[in-house]
C-alpha cells in the first residue's frame, strides 16, 4: 500500500512539475497547430494522407474514423520525436534541485523511482494527445464533410495506436536519464538518430505506429470504390506542392479493423515499456556521484577523498598580503577573454561523452583526412562528421550562465554584453573552424572558394544557432535536437536547401550559403537582444 | 578618489504581487563597512542584488559617485566585487582556469591576474587544491572560491552576502580581518543574520525586516539604545515554557539556584528581574526586530 502511495504521489508531482512550465504551454500550443495542420483543407496546396496524381487526390471522406486515425498516426510519428525532449529531464531536475539525494535517502525503492517517472512522463504525454485527439473533433466539425461525431471511431486510434507508443517513449526517455552516457546531450543527439534509423525497421517488423494495418484496410476501401488508385503514389506525412485546383476523389472508410494480430502488437509496446521502466532500475546510480561511471573512472582516489577536512582552514597564514591593482592593470582585453572562453569550451569537453582525449584524438583524425582525401569524400564526408563531433560543446553556448548558476557573477560584470557574450561566440566559431578546417585547406589549395565561402558560413552559422536558442530557451536541448536534424537531412541526405555547410556541390552551386549568412546575422543579434533582456530584467 | 553610494527611498516588488520585499529604503553608504542585519527573507539579499545591478528598483534610484547606477550601470559595475549569497561556479574546471576565466571578464590584464590569483589562492588557502575540477570542492570551498572571485579585481565597492556560510570558525574570524584591512579606502557592505559577523568589525549596522530599515548607527549607539531595556531574571526551571511565551529571552544558563535568564523587554519582566549592565549587540538587534513586529502585526 506504502509502495502504492508513492508511486502515485511520484506519478502526480513528477507530471504537476512538468505541466507548469512554459516550455510545456510552448509544446502545447505547437500540438494544437500540429493537430489544425493534420487536416488540410481541400484547398490547401498540401496533403496529409491519401494516394495522389498530378491532377487528383484520392483520400477518406473526413469523418470521424478517417480524421481519427489520419491524426493519430501522424501524432504517433510527431510525438513520438518531440515528446521524448518534453519528458526526458524528470530524473535530471531531482539531481539539480538535489532533491534527489533527499529520495534516495527514502526506502522508495529505484523501481517505484523509475516506474513512477515512466508514468508521470506517460501522464504528460497523454495529456498533450488528449488536446490533439480534441482537436480532431473540431476539425471534422470545421472541415464539415460529416458532421456526425463518432465518438469510439474517433477515440480508438488515439487510445490504441498512439498512448502504448507514448508509453513506449516514456519509458525509453527515464532510461536514457539513468544512463551515464545517455543522460544530458548525448542521449538528446543519440535519441534523433535512434529514431530516424529504428522508425523504418520497427515499423516494417513490428508495425510499431500500427500503420501497416490502418493503411491496408484503407487501400482496400480505395480500391473498392476507384479502381485506378493502384497506380497513384501513396502519401504520408507533409506533400506538399499540389495544384490547387486538383481534382478531389473520396471514399468511405469504416475505421480499424482491431484484429488480434494488431492488438497483440500493441499489447508487446506496453510490455517492452513496462520492461524498459524497470530495467532502468538496474544499476541506477540512485543519486549518487561516485556511483557514475565517469567519476569512479576518471578521478583518482585522492580526488574522491577530498573532505573539507583535508584542506588546512580557510585563511591560514596572516602572512598573506592582497598586492593592489593598479589602474593600468585594469582594462578589458578582448584576446584574454577569448582566451577565458576558449579555456572554458576545452575545460568542459574533458567531462563531456564521446569527447575528452578520445574525442580530440578523432577530431584530430578528422582534420587530417579532410586535408588528405579527394574534395567530394572530404566535404561531403569528413566536414558533416568533424562538425557533429562538437555538437555538445557548442550546444551550452549561452546556457551555461544561467545552468552553472555563475549568472550574478557574470551578468554583474562591466560590459558583459559587448565583451564576454561576442567572446562566447567567437569561441565556439573558432571550435568551427578548427575542426573543420582539414577540409577548408584542402578546398583552398584545389581552388573550390565558393566552397570555402560555404564552409565559413556554416563555420559561423551553428555557433550563432547554438547561442541564440540557447539563450532564449535556456537550455541546450532544443539546440541538440535541431542541430542533430538539420544536421541529418541536410548535409547527410544532400536536400540541398538544408546544406548549411556547404557539402553538397549543388547547393554550393545554388548560392544556398547567402541565406544562411543571413540567418546567422539575424540569430546573432537575436541572441544580442535575448542576453540584452537577460541582464537588464531584473 | 570620491567613494559615495546612495540608496534613495529604493522599493522592490514583483510583478503580479502587493507584497514589497524592500519598502523605501534610503541609506548614503561612505568607505568602511555597513553591516545588514536582518533575518532570512528580511529583504538583504534583494537590496544587494540592487545594489550590484542585478535587479532593477521598482522605485527609488541608488547613485555610484552621483550616477545612478539604474542608467550607467557599467560605471559601479568596473569596480565591484559580488559575492552572492546563492551563486554556482563552472564544476569542470579548477580553481585557476575559474579565476582566470573571471579576471578576463573584469578586465584584469592577464600578467596582473596571475600575480592576483596566487594572493587569493593563498589567502583563502586553496593552494594545494587549485588544480582540481571545483565540482570536486566542499561548501565551504566553494565559498573560499567565491571570496576569490569577488576580489579579484580589487574592487573599490564590495558587496558580501552571507559570506561566512560554509566557514569554520577560525574561517569567520580571519575573513572579519580582511574586510576590516580591506574597508579602509573601500565600501564595504555585508550582509548576514549572524550577530557576531559584524559586531567587530561594521562601522555601521543597518537592521532590516520585512523589507523596510528599521534602523542605521554604529555599534556602540546600537548598544546604547538597547541600554535598560534588557533584564537578568532568575527562575526555576518548571517556569521557562511560561516565561518563553510572554517573553523575548535571548539567553538561558542553568545555574544551581535555577535558570539564569536574559529578557529583552521595555518594563521589568517580574519584581526580582535586574537591569542588565552589559547589553549585546545581538539583544539590541533582537530588541529593534520584535518592537518592529509588536508595531506592524498590531
Amino acid at each position: 500500500m506504502n509502495r502504492l502511495r508513492a508511486l502515485l504521489v511520484l506519478i502526480q508531482a513528477g507530471y504537476l512539475n512538468k505541466v507548469r512550465t512554459y516550455r510545456f504551454l510552448i509544446v502545447l500550443g505547437l500540438t494544437i497547430i500540429a493537430g489544425y495542420v493534420f487536416v488540410p483543407a481541400p484547398t490547401a496546396n498540401y496533403v496529409t494522407l491519401g494516394w495522389g496524381s498530378s491532377t487528383t487526390f484520392y483520400r477518406g471522406t473526413y469523418d470521424s474514423a478517417w480524421i481519427g486515425a489520419m491524426v493519430a498516426l501522424l501524432t504517433s510519428s510527431f510525438l513520438s520525436l518531440t515528446g521524448f525532449y518534453v519528458v526526458n529531464d524528470s530524473v535530471r531536475r531531482d539531481e539539480e534541485t538535489r532533491v534527489g539525494q533527499i529520495i534516495a535517502t527514502t526506502p522508495l525503492s529505484n523501481s517505484v523511482y523509475t516506474l513512477g517517472n515512466t508514468l508521470s512522463n506517460f501522464m504528460v504525454l497523454s495529456t498533450m494527445n488528449a488536446i490533439i485527439f480534441l482537436t480532431s473533433i473540431g476539425m471534422q466539425l470545421v472541415r464539415g464533410e460529416d458532421l456526425t461525431i463518432n465518438l469510439w471511431a474517433m477515440i480508438a486510434p488515439f487510445v490504441g495506436l498512439v498512448l502504448p507508443l507514448m508509453f513506449l517513449v516514456s519509458a525509453v526517455a527515464v532510461m536514457f536519464e539513468t544512463r551515464p552516457r545517455l543522460k544530458g546531450g548525448a542521449g538528446n543527439v543519440a535519441y534523433v538518430f535512434i529514431w530516424m534509423f529504428s522508425l523504418p525497421i520497427l515499423s516494417e517488423s513490428i508495425d510499431l505506429f500500427g500503420i501497416n494495418a490502418i493503411l491496408s484496410s484503407m487501400s482496400a476501401a480505395g480500391l473498392a470504390r476507384y479502381p485506378e488508385l493502384a497506380h497513384n503514389s501513396f502519401i504520408l506525412g507533409y506533400g506538399w506542392g499540389f495544384p490547387v485546383g486538383r481534382a478531389l476523389a473520396t471514399f468511405t472508410w469504416q475505421g480499424i479493423q482491431w484484429t488480434s494480430q494488431l492488438l497483440q502488437t500493441r499489447l508487446l509496446l506496453v510490455g517492452a515499456a513496462t520492461g524498459i521502466s524497470l530495467l532502468s532500475s538496474v544499476g541506477f546510480s540512485r543519486f549518487d556521484p561516485a556511483r557514475e561511471g565517469r567519476k569512479a573512472h576518471e578521478a583518482p582516489l585522492d580526488i574522491l577523498d577530498v573532505k573539507e577536512a583535508d584542506i588546512p582552514p580557510v585563511i591560514q597564514s596572516m602572512q598573506v598580503q592582497l598586492r593592489p591593482l593598479h589602474d593600468k592593470e585594469s582594462h578589458f582585453l578582448f584576446r584574454s577573454m577569448l582566451l577565458a572562453e576558449c579555456r572554458l569550451i576545452l575545460g568542459e569537453s574533458r567531462d563531456l561523452p564521446f569527447l575528452g582525449m578520445y574525442g580530440s584524438s578523432v577530431a584530430g583524425a578528422l582534420i587530417i583526412m579532410g586535408l588528405f582525401l579527394p574534395l567530394e569524400q572530404a566535404r561531403g564526408m569528413m566536414l558533416p562528421l568533424a562538425w557533429l563531433l562538437p555538437v555538445l560543446i557548442w550546444s551550452k553556448l549561452g546556457t551555461r550562465e544561467v545552468r552553472y548558476r555563475t549568472d550574478q557573477l557574470v551578468f554583474s560584470s562591466a560590459k558583459a554584453l559587448q565583451r564576454q557574450l561576442p567572446a562566447v561566440w567567437m569561441a565556439g566559431v573558432l571550435l568551427a573552424l578548427v575542426t573543420g578546417g582539414g577540409v577548408a585547406v584542402n578546398m583552398a589549395l584545389k581552388g573550390e572558394w565558393p566552397g570555402v565561402i560555404a564552409w565559413g558560413v556554416g563555420a559561423l552559422f551553428i555557433p550563432s544557432l547554438a547561442l541564440c536558442l540557447g539563450i532564449w530557451t535556456g537550455s541546450s536541448k532544443s539546440f541538440e535536437f535541431i542541430y542533430s536534424l538539420l544536421w541529418y537531412i541536410g548535409p547527410i541526405n544532400q536536400v540541398e536547401a538544408l546544406d548549411f555547410m556547404g557539402a553538397v556541390p549543388e547547393s554550393v552551386k545554388a548560392g544556398i550559403w547567402q541565406y544562411y549568412l543571413f540567418i546567422s546575422l539575424a540569430l546573432i543579434i537575436l541572441a544580442f537582444i535575448g542576453r540584452r533582456w537577460q541582464i537588464q530584467r531584473g | 578618489m570620491l567613494l559615495k553610494l546612495q540608496i534613495e527611498d529604493v522599493s522592490k516588488s514583483y510583478k503580479g504581487s502587493d507584497f514589497y520585499a524592500l519598502h523605501e529604503v534610503t541609506l548614503d553608504v561612505g568607505p568602511g563597512i555597513l553591516g545588514l542585519l536582518g533575518p532570512n527573507g528580511a529583504g538583504k539579499s534583494t537590496l544587494m542584488r540592487i545594489i550590484a545591478t542585478i535587479t532593477k528598483p521598482t522605485r527609488g534610484t541608488i547613485k555610484w559617485n552621483g550616477v545612478d547606477t539604474a542608467k550607467e550601470p557599467d560605471k559601479i559595475r568596473s569596480v565591484l566585487g559580488y559575492l552572492p549569497q546563492d551563486f554556482g561556479v563552472y564544476p569542470n574546471l579548477n580553481a585557476d582556469e575559474f579565476l582566470r576565466y573571471m579576471a578576463a571578464i573584469k578586465g584584469v590584464e592577464p600578467r596582473a591576474a596571475k600575480e592576483r590569483i596566487e594572493d587569493l589562492l593563498a589567502f583563502v588557502n586553496l593552494l594545494e587544491a587549485r588544480k582540481r575540477p571545483l565540482g570536486d570542492y566542499s561548501g565551504g570551498m566553494k565559498q573560499r572560491i567565491g571570496i576569490a572571485q569577488a576580489l579579484i579585481n580589487d574592487p573599490k565597492i564590495l558587496i558580501v552576502d552571507e559570506p561566512t556560510v560554509g566557514l569554520d570558525t577560525e574561517g569567520r574570524v580571519r575573513f572579519r580581518h580582511l574586510l576590516a584591512e580591506l574597508a579602509t579606502d573601500r565600501v564595504v557592505i555585508l550582509s548576514t543574520h549572524i550577530v557576531s559577523d559584524i559586531e567587530a568589525t561594521a562601522n555601521d549596522i543597518a537592521i532590516i525586516d520585512r523589507g523596510r530599515l528599521l534602523v542605521r548607527l554604529p555599534p556602540e549607539e546600537l548598544l546604547l539604545s538597547v541600554q535598560g531595556k534588557v533584564w537578568d531574571w532568575v527562575i526555576p526551571s518548571a517556569g521557562l515554557a511560561d516565561a518563553k511565551q510572554r517573553h523575548l529571552i535571548s539567553s538561558v544558563v542553568p545555574h544551581g539556584d535555577g535558570l539564569h535568564t536574559r529578557v529583552v523587554a521595555e518594563t521589568s519582566p517580574a519584581d526580582d528581574a535586574r537591569p542588565s549592565s552589559s547589553p549585546t549587540l545581538e539583544e539590541a538587534y533582537l530588541y529593534r526586530i520584535s518592537s518592529h513586529r509588536r508595531v506592524g502585526d498590531g
